[in-house]
C-alpha cells in the first residue's frame, strides 16, 4: 500500500471539508453571532491540509484496490476529525467526548445529539453541523470523486469501495454516469425539499438544515424540540415525504423520474419497504388510539407516521417523545431501528435488501429440509441469490447483532440501565439517531459517560462502513 | 514544481498554521483583557460605589433620628456628611452603566433623592414639624425605598461580576485550545511532511546515487525512473546523459 496515493487522496477530503467549514465562517460571520474564530481556524486548517499533498504528491492514476478501502475507510475517519476541530475551539457543552460523538453522529448520517441547548449555538456552527449530515449522507469519497478531477481508474476504485455492494446491483451504470446520477437526485430532493419547506413557512436556515438532515436522513435539528418545535402539520408532511423517498435507492428514483421500466413501482425491495411502513403505521396507530395516547385515529396516524418513518429511514427527527408509547409500539420502533431503509439511498443499519435476502434464504432452507433432493433457488423480483450472497447478508446480520450485543453489555457495566443501554447501541450501529429509555427521540445523549460517547462513536462508524470495509482493510493481501 | 518550492510551502504551510492558532489565542487573551477590566472597571467600582451609597443612606437616617432626639448640630452635620457620601457613591454608579435594569433603578434612586431634598429643606430644618410620626411616614419610608434601589444595582453588579468571572474560565479555555489543536496538527504534518520528503526528495537521491556507483562500476545502464518533475528528474536525466557518453 502507497502511503502518498492515500495521503494525495484524503488530501481532498480535507479541502472538501474545508470548503464547507469556509462557508459556515461565512454564515457565522453574516450573523455575527460568536461561531467565527472557531470555524475560520478550522477551515484554515483543513484547507491547508488538503492543498499541502498537491504540492509534494504528483497525479496518479492508478490506484490499488486495497487503498481505495483504505482511502474510503480513512476518508470517513479523518471527516470526523476535521468536524471535531470547530466544536472543541467553539467550547461551551462540547467536551473533546462531545465534539468526537456530534462530529462522527453528523459524518455518520445518525444524528444522535449530546447538546442541550442547540437553539443558543451560533448559526454557522449549526450550518456546519447540517453539513455533517449532508456530505456523510451521499458518502464523502462519493462527493469527492463528483466533484473534484479524477482518473477513470482510481474513480472505478474509489466508488466501488464507497458504495453499498448491495446498491451496486440495482444500479447498472457506468461509475461516471452513476456518480452523477446519485449526486443529481441528491441536489434536486435538498433543493426541492428546502423550497417547500420554506413554502410552509419556515425559514430559510431552518429549511436549508433541515433538508440537510432529511436528505442524508441524518437527524440533527436546529430546534431543542426537534420537528415537533415547528407544530405544523405541512412541515411534517414535507418531511416526511422526502424521508420516506430519501430511504429508496437513488437510482431507483432517478430511474422512475425517467419513466424507465426498473423503478419504485416494479422493485419488490421498494414495496416491501413501503409496505411495511405502511402496515407498521397503522399498527401503531391503533394502538395509541386504542390506550388513549391520541384522541383519534388521524391524530395518531400523523405522529406515529412521522416517528416510524424517521426511525425506519434512520433519520431521527422527532414530533413527540416516543418513549411514553406502550411497549408494543416500541418493540415496532426497535424493529425498524435495526431494519432501516434501502440500500443505495442514505440511510444505514441492516438494511432493507438484506433482511429481504434472509427471509428468502430461510424460506429456501425450509424447502430444503421438506424437499432434500429438489433444487431450490431463492429471487427477489427477477434476480437470483446466489448462495454467497445469502450467506453474506446473514454473516453481516449475524455480525451486526453481535456488535450491538457488546456495545450493550459495555454500556450497562458504566451502569446505564438495559432499555437505554441497548437501545443507544442499536440506534447508533444503524445510524439512526433516537432510541429510548434516557436517549429518547425527545432527549439526548448528554447523560452517557465519556467513555460510553466514544464507544457508541466506534458504532456509528462501523455502521455507516458496514463492517466489513473495517475487516477488509485489516486483511492481508 | 522546483524542490526549493516545495521545501518552502512546507515550511509556509506550518508556519501559516502558527500564526492562525497565535492570532486566535491573542485575540481570545485580549477578550479575557476586557473581561478582567469590566470586571474592575465597572462592576467592582459599581458595588463599592454601591456600598458607599448604603452608608451614605445609613448616615442621613442617624443624621434624622439625632435630629428628632434634639441634637441639632450632630444632627445637621451627620445628615449632610451623609449625603455627601451618597452623591459620591451616586455619581459613580450613573457615569458608569450600560445595563437597562442598572439605569432604571439608578434614574428612580435620582427621583428618591431629589424627592429627599426637597423634603430636608422645606420639613427637617423646620424643628416644628419634624415629629417622630412624620419621620416613619416621610423619610423613613424614602430611605428604605433608596436602600432597595441601592441593593438592586448591586446585586446586579455581583451577578454580572460572576457571570464575567465564569465566562473567564471558558475564554481562558478558549484560547489554549488553538495552541493545543495546532501543535497536534503540527505533529501529524511534519510527520507527513518528513514522510514526504524521504519519499520524493530523499530516497530518489539515494536510488541516483545507487544506479550511478552500479553504472560505474559494473557499467550497467543508468535507468532512473524519478516520479516528480523538478530538480531530481534533470539531475538524473543529466547524469543518464553523462553515463552514456562515457560508455
Amino acid at each position: 500500500m502507497r502511503g502518498y496515493v492515500i495521503i494525495r487522496q484524503l488530501g481532498l477530503v480535507c479541502l472538501l471539508n474545508g470548503t464547507f467549514l469556509f462557508i459556515s465562517f461565512l454564515i457565522s460571520l453574516g450573523y455575527g453571532d460568536g461561531g467565527e474564530l472557531a470555524l475560520f481556524f478550522s477551515s484554515i486548517l483543513a484547507i491547508v491540509f488538503g492543498v499541502s499533498p498537491y504540492i509534494f504528491i504528483p497525479k496518479i492514476d492508478n490506484i490499488s484496490n486495497h487503498e481505495g478501502l483504505a482511502i474510503v475507510v480513512l476518508g470517513w475517519i479523518l471527516s470526523c476529525v476535521i468536524g471535531i476541530v470547530p466544536y472543541v475551539l467553539f467550547g461551551g457543552e462540547f467536551t473533546l467526548a462531545n465534539a468526537v460523538f456530534e462530529s462522527v453522529s453528523g459524518f455518520t448520517t445518525t444524528g444522535s445529539t449530546i447538546l442541550n441547548e442547540i437553539q443558543t449555538l451560533p448559526k454557522g456552527i449549526l450550518f456546519w453541523r447540517s453539513s455533517t449530515h449532508w456530505l456523510g449522507g451521499i458518502g464523502i469519497i462519493i462527493f469527492v470523486l463528483a466533484i473534484l478531477p479524477q482518473s477513470g481508474q482510481a474513480k472505478l476504485v474509489l466508488y466501488s469501495n464507497e458504495v453499498s455492494p448491495l446498491a451496486k446491483e440495482d444500479l447498472r451504470y457506468t461509475t461516471k454516469k452513476s456518480i452523477r446520477i446519485i449526486l443529481v437526485v441528491y441536489l434536486v430532493l435538498t433543493l426541492a425539499e428546502t423550497i417547500l419547506l420554506m413554502v410552509c413557512g419556515m425559514g430559510w436556515f431552518d429549511a436549508l438544515n433541515h433538508s440537510f438532515a432529511t436528505i442524508a436522513t441524518g437527524g440533527f435539528s436546529t430546534k431543542n424540540m426537534s420537528v415537533s418545535a415547528f407544530d405544523s402539520a405541512s412541515i411534517e408532511m414535507v418531511i416526511n415525504f422526502f424521508m420516506l423517498i430519501s430511504g429508496i435507492h437513488f437510482g431507483l428514483l432517478y430511474m422512475t423520474a425517467l419513466g424507465k421500466r426498473s423503478n419504485v413501482f416494479t422493485s419488490p425491495i421498494v414495496r416491501y419497504y413501503l409496505g411495511g411502513m405502511a402496515i407498521a403505521t397503522v399498527l401503531v396507530s391503533i394502538k395509541l388510539v386504542a390506550d388513549g395516547y391520541y384522541p383519534d385515529f388521524i391524530t395518531a396516524v400523523r405522529y406515529a407516521s412521522f416517528q416510524l418513518i424517521s426511525v425506519g429511514t434512520t433519520t431521527g427527527f422527532a414530533t413527540c417523545d416516543t418513549a411514553a408509547w406502550p411497549p408494543f409500539t416500541q418493540m415496532i420502533l426497535i424493529f425498524f431501528t435495526l431494519q432501516c431503509a434501502c440500500a443505495g439511498s442514505t440511510s444505514g443499519g441492516i438494511k432493507v435488501n438484506r433482511v429481504m435476502i434472509l427471509w428468502k434464504g430461510m424460506l429456501n432452507q425450509l424447502k430444503r429440509i421438506q424437499h432434500p433432493r429438489a433444487v431450490a433457488t431463492s429471487k427477489i423480483g427477477k434476480m437470483t441469490l446466489s448462495e454467497e450472497t445469502i450467506s453474506g447478508a446473514i454473516t453481516f446480520i449475524v455480525i451486526y447483532l453481535v456488535v450491538i450485543f457488546a456495545t450493550t453489555l459495555a454500556l450497562t457495566a458504566l451502569d446505564i440501565d438495559l432499555f437505554t443501554s441497548f437501545s443507544a447501541s442499536a440506534t447508533c450501529m444503524g445510524n439512526v439517531g433516537p432510541g429510548f429509555g434516557n436517549v429518547s427521540s425527545l432527549g439526548n445523549f448528554s447523560s452517557i459517560p465519556d467513555f460510553g460517547k466514544y464507544l457508541l462513536s466506534g458504532n456509528m462508524l462501523l455502521g455507516r462502513l458496514e463492517i466489513f470495509s473495517i475487516f477488509a482493510l485489516f486483511s492481508k493481501r | 514544481m522546483k524542490i526549493r518550492v516545495k521545501i518552502f510551502a512546507g515550511f509556509f504551510i506550518m508556519a501559516i498554521l502558527m500564526i492562525a492558532a497565535g492570532a486566535i489565542s491573542g485575540i481570545e487573551f485580549s477578550k479575557i483583557g476586557i473581561s478582567i477590566n469590566r470586571i474592575l472597571g465597572e462592576n467592582y467600582k459599581n458595588i463599592e460605589a454601591s456600598n458607599q451609597m448604603l452608608v451614605g443612606l445609613d448616615k442621613q437616617n442617624n443624621g434624622i433620628l439625632l435630629i428628632l432626639q434634639g441634637q441639632w448640630n450632630e444632627g445637621y452635620e451627620e445628615v449632610e456628611d451623609g449625603a455627601n457620601i451618597f452623591i459620591k457613591g451616586y455619581n459613580v454608579v450613573k457615569n458608569d452603566t450600560l445595563d437597562v435594569v442598572e439605569k432604571s433603578s439608578i434614574e428612580s434612586l435620582g427621583r428618591h433623592l431629589s424627592a429627599l431634598n426637597m423634603m430636608k429643606d422645606s420639613t427637617l430644618f423646620n424643628h416644628q414639624t419634624a415629629t417622630i410620626d412624620w419621620y416613619y411616614s416621610k423619610p423613613y419610608r424614602l430611605l428604605t425605598l433608596m436602600r432597595h434601589e441601592v441593593k438592586k444595582v448591586q446585586k446586579i453588579n455581583q451577578d454580572a461580576l460572576y457571570t464575567t468571572s465564569t465566562n473567564l474560565k471558558e475564554r481562558a479555555r478558549r484560547a489554549i485550545i488553538p495552541g493545543i489543536v495546532v501543535v497536534v496538527a503540527l505533529l501529524l504534518f511534519i510527520a507527513i511532511f518528513s514522510y514526504l520528503v524521504n519519499h520524493f526528495f530523499v530516497k530518489p537521491l539515494l536510488h541516483i546515487k545507487d544506479r550511478a556507483s552500479d553504472s560505474l562500476k559494473y557499467g550497467r545502464p543508468f535507468d532512473v525512473n524519478i516520479q516528480t518533475d523538478d530538480e531530481l528528474k534533470n539531475l538524473a536525466d543529466v547524469i543518464k546523459k553523462l553515463t552514456n557518453k562515457n560508455q
